[in-house]
């Protein structure tokens, strides 16, 4: 059974996804992979929860996907970003930058 | 349901493109998530893992591939299936483990539900099946409701040709057409000799008001073609099939007519219970003097137009009825009705077996709910055992309603199965029963007690009542408090709510086990009454059979001469001891029926004055001849039969029976006293005692008899009694008739014994059928209290061995648990006696013979459960006491 996320994890899940989808179509193997990449390491998204959220966010028409073929030519779903989706990043953006804005300035009050 | 596969095809398209397209989200989802693996392996070997190694740590990543399919799933609102797929599965594996439970709960609600099928089906047939024409719920009858003057016709309340023809011209905005019809018998020759046949004189709009199309040929459309239109098995059975028999000649009743065409197959008349072989439009057999000088003969039915719904249009009709005046001036229209035209039966006779078969599908209900309670008795006895199993799972996180499904899951399979035997054997039983009850009018031909959708429907609602019945109360109970009360008291304590809960139900169950016997008490105890009323009459030794003279043209006095003859000539033949004439055997259908009312009276005094004119509406009339009381045996309790006094010149004179007495003349000497009807007025010569007369004779009704001297019939049953064998009898009499004129056929010879026997054969069936539905509701009703109870004694075993233990008496312990249980089936049982009370206040109405408190019923009930619950509780609590506290407390 899934356990339930908060919004905050749920939020950046999306954020993630949405902004590495931003920069190619990719699969759902390819997106986590590529996250890990981008933060050095520092993030691995929880591959079980990837594949909900894609879902997700596919149903919420930001993302669409289709079979298509690797450069090593096996069938993936590639998953890509919808105009909706594009407008979806720039919010999450700011409201991230926000959030995290938010949570420095109680960590810098001395 | 629509049958028309252009309409339940696209939405069987869209079912399997769904099914299609969850079975493609499921395939989706596996290929994804192999190509992430592999992937992920690949890229682990590249990282410098072995193959093995590579696929392990993949997988170990990823996590239960299993979880996040129901993630998935969950979050694409398909869980529930695999949910419901799993809980079936638990289901069916907790019930094997059990096999004598699941089988005692599957017979009992195969029993409950099995009743009530089988009492629907026949009801279904009987009063529900819709004709086979379009839109047959479009269709009703007009019933006109008269007082005052008089008319003739089955109920009194048919309307005359001139009077039907208003109707139809004023009602023509509320139906799209309005027909009329009357039932008869006619004398068909085509080639050869005449055949009787049953036939329909109708309007000319008739077949178009039905909307149905002739299998051959045509319809008439006028009131005045001369044409016959011939039913479909009509036509098999004495026509060959033979389709050029279209446009021949027929002689009806000795009238030249064509044969328009055939009737589609399967269409017998609007009330299929008396299956018309030929249609004829109402002037082609009576010409128009003969059709203005009956006073009231043709029934009315409409076909509503579209978007005129039935109550609208029921005022409507009622206004109609008000706004025609009258054909006779003393006559009052109090208005009229209108009644669907489904079943086999119409009018007084659909209402008297309509009773009946409320009362046994209420008996039928009664069993199934106690057979639910039963079932809900054990679940919840089970419910009990599984305790520490359900907390536990509680306590690791399985939600209350995700739990409460799964128990319901169970309770539903038992009710399926259980409700689909129980289907079966209603289906099967519904055959006997219909064969056992004798239905008025019905025949094998006519009454089709084949289940079909409202049946089917109607036994999958009950169903899911029972499952929801029996199911939800243990699956609440059972999965309510906490895991540390479920441990702590180690799944055999009773305590706290929980107990009270069960001592609640058991109360409940003894209210409603009391009830619902008392009301199969009552039901048992009317039918019992209704069974005693005598006879009446001597049946031994006398065969009948129906001569119709008039049929072939003989009038009042050809006709009165022949009957004459016929009687003398029987007389006087050897072994002939008795001859008599009758319109009809005193219980061979129903005689006609014609309004009487008192003429003594004051027309304007208010009702219930004690001077009004009383009045009631198609009272059954009997034409008898003067040797016909003394021949059958009727007692008088007043009065006189009639004599050759009673001639045509002489006063017009009746005799009537006690019921129709105590109607009209409530506490007074009814001879001397007048009454009017059909014919003219009578006086009252003679009470003859109620007897069983008519076939239903659920009750004794209100009964007449006229002189034939007085009053002709063109057709009359001969009585014969005699020392020779039946079939010598009729032998003779066939003789005799023939003799007299070849042409008058002698009909439907039987011995009158044989008549009564079938009768009471019905009702006696009636009375068997709710004796059996009563035992069963006792039986059942017993063994569910038993097993409860014992069951609670036994929960507190360990209590009393503690208690035991610590030095109480066994004896004081024993009277107090049993006193406990008895003061909760005490209750429950007041309770039950008190709804029983309240329904049979409101019943003793409907049933006869029964006064409000029936004293033997609310005594012998109540008395039986609280002794099986004494017997219950008695057994457990003896064993609790004898045994070693020690080894009660090891036993946990």
């Amino acid at each position: 059974m899934l356990r339930p996320q908060t919004d905050a994890l749920r939020g950046s899940i999306d954020l993630l996804v949405l902004k590495t989808l931003s920069l190619a179509p990719m699969h759902g193997w390819g997106i986590g992979h590529r996250v890990q990449q981008l933060s050095t390491g520092t993030l691995e998204i929880n591959q079980g929860s990837l594949y909900p959220a894609l879902q997700r966010l596919e149903k919420s028409g930001l993302i669409t996907s289709r079979w298509e073929a690797t450069e090593n030519n096996r069938r993936a779903r590639y998953y890509r970003l919808t105009a909706a989706g594009r407008r979806a990043l720039g919010e999450e953006i700011e409201s991230w930058r926000r959030f995290a804005s938010a949570i420095e300035a109680v960590i810098q009050t001395p | 349901m629509n049958m028309d596969p252009a309409s339940w095809l696209p939405a069987l398209a869209a079912r399997i493109a769904l099914l299609r397209s969850r079975r493609s989200a499921e395939s989706r989802m596996e290929e994804e998530f192999r190509f992430h693996l592999e992937m992920e392996a690949a890229q682990r070997e590249r990282e410098g893992a072995s193959k093995e190694e590579a696929r392990r740590l993949a997988l170990a990543t990823f996590g239960g591939v299993e979880r996040h399919k129901e993630a998935m799933r969950d979050s694409r609102g398909a869980r529930w299936l695999g949910d419901l797929r799993q809980d079936i599965h638990f289901a069916v594996r907790t019930l094997a483990r059990r096999p004598g439970f699941a089988i005692m709960a599957l017979l009992t609600i195969a029993v409950g539900i099995g009743a009530t099928t089988a009492v629907f089906t026949l009801a279904n047939a009987v009063l529900f099946r819709p004709l086979p024409v379009p839109e047959p719920d479009r269709l009703v009858a007009i019933t006109e409701h008269r007082g005052g003057a008089v008319s003739q016709g089955l109920e009194g309340t048919d309307l005359p040709y001139d009077r039907y023809v208003r109707y139809r011209d004023a009602t023509s905005d509320i139906f799209a057409g309005l027909a009329a019809q009357k039932w008869t018998s006619l004398s068909l020759r085509a080639l050869g000799n005449a055949v009787a046949v049953r036939g329909t004189l109708t309007s000319g709009n008739y077949f178009e008001v039905l909307g149905i199309r002739p299998a051959h040929g045509h319809f008439f459309t006028r009131d005045d073609d001369r044409q016959v239109v011939i039913s479909y098995r009509f036509w098999r059975a004495q026509m060959a099939g033979d389709s050029s028999v279209v446009g021949r000649p027929v002689y009806l009743n000795g009238k030249l007519l064509t044969i328009a065409g055939v009737a589609p197959i399967g269409f017998e008349g609007t009330s299929p219970g008396i299956a018309s072989d030929v249609w004829v439009p109402v002037a082609g057999v009576r010409d128009r003097a003969e059709r203005e000088s009956m006073s009231a003969w043709l029934a009315p039915f409409g076909r509503l137009r579209s978007g005129v719904d039935i109550s609208s249009a029921a005022t409507r009709v009622d206004e109609v009825a008000r706004q025609i005046p009258p054909d006779e001036p003393q006559t009052r229209v109090h208005g009229a009705t209108l009644e669907a035209m489904t079943g086999i039966l119409r009018g007084a006779i659909r209402r008297d077996v309509g009773t009946v078969l409320t009362l046994l599908f209420g008996t039928a209900l009664l069993v199934l709910f106690i057979a639910s309670a039963n079932v809900a008795g054990m679940l919840l006895a089970r419910g009990v055992a599984r305790r520490r199993e359900v907390g536990t799972r509680l306590a690791i996180g399985a939600g209350r309603g995700r739990l409460v499904r799964q128990l319901l899951t169970e309770s539903a399979l038992l009710g399926l199965g259980g409700g689909a035997i129980g289907v079966l054997l209603g289906i099967v039983g519904s055959g006997q029963l219909a064969q056992r009850l004798s239905i008025p009018f019905a025949s094998d031909a006519t009454l089709r007690v084949a289940p079909d959708l409202r049946v089917l429907g109607v036994a999958l609602l009950t169903t899911g009542l029972t499952v929801l019945l029996f199911g939800m109360f243990p699956a609440l109970q059972g999965t309510r408090g906490s895991l540390l009360s479920a441990l702590r008291d180690g799944g055999g304590g009773a305590s706290g709510a929980r107990a009270r809960g069960r001592t609640i139900f058991v109360g409940g169950q003894l209210a409603l086990a009391v009830f619902l016997l008392v009301l199969g008490g009552l039901f048992l105890r009317s039918l019992e009454r209704t069974m005693a009323v005598e006879l009446g009459y001597d049946p031994s030794r006398t065969i009948i059979a129906t001569v119709d003279p008039g049929q072939i043209g003989y009038d009042s006095d050809s006709g009165r001469a022949f009957y004459e003859q016929l009687v003398a000539r029987l007389r006087a033949t050897p072994g002939v001891e008795r001859v008599s004439l009758a319109r009809s055997a005193l219980l061979g259908g129903a005689p006609m029926g014609n309004d009487m009312r008192t003429v003594d009276g004051d027309a304007e005094a208010a009702p219930g004055s004690g001077r009004e004119q009383r009045y009631e509406p198609g009272v059954p009339q009997n034409i008898v001849d003067t040797a016909f009381f003394s021949m059958m045996k009727l007692p008088f309790v007043a009065g006189r039969g009639f004599t050759a006094a009673d001639g045509p010149g002489a006063p017009p004179v009746v005799v009537v029976n006690e019921a129709l007495a105590k109607l009209f003349w409530p506490g007074e000497n009814p001879v001397g006293r007048r009454v009017k009807t059909y014919g003219g007025e009578a006086e009252v010569v003679g009470v003859v005692r109620d007897g069983r007369w008519s076939f239903a004779g659920w009750t004794p009704r209100a009964f007449a008899f006229f002189p034939l001297a007085q009053r002709y019939s063109g057709s009359m049953v001969v009585h014969v009694r005699g020392t020779l064998a039946p079939d010598a009898l009729t032998a003779q009499l066939r003789h005799i008739a023939g003799a007299l004129d070849p042409d008058v056929a002698v009909q439907g010879a039987e011995p009158l014994a044989t008549a009564v026997d079938a009768m009471l054969a019905s009702l006696r069936g009636l009375t068997a059928l709710f004796a059996i539905f009563a035992a069963a509701g006792l039986l059942l009703a017993a063994i569910g209290v038993y097993g409860v109870l014992a069951f609670q004694v036994e929960q507190r075993t360990r209590e009393m061995g503690i208690r035991l233990a610590l030095g109480a008496s066994a004896r004081k312990l024993a009277l107090h648990v049993v006193g406990h249980t008895g003061i909760v089936a005490l209750a429950g049982a007041l309770i039950g006696l008190g709804a029983g009370v309240v329904a049979s206040v409101i019943l003793s109405r409907m049933l006869y013979g029964i006064g409000r408190i029936d004293v033997v019923t609310f005594m012998l009930i109540p008395l039986l459960l609280t002794a099986v619950a004494i017997v219950a509780c008695a057994g457990p609590v003896k064993r609790a006491v004898s045994v070693d506290a020690v080894e009660v407390l090891r036993a946990e």
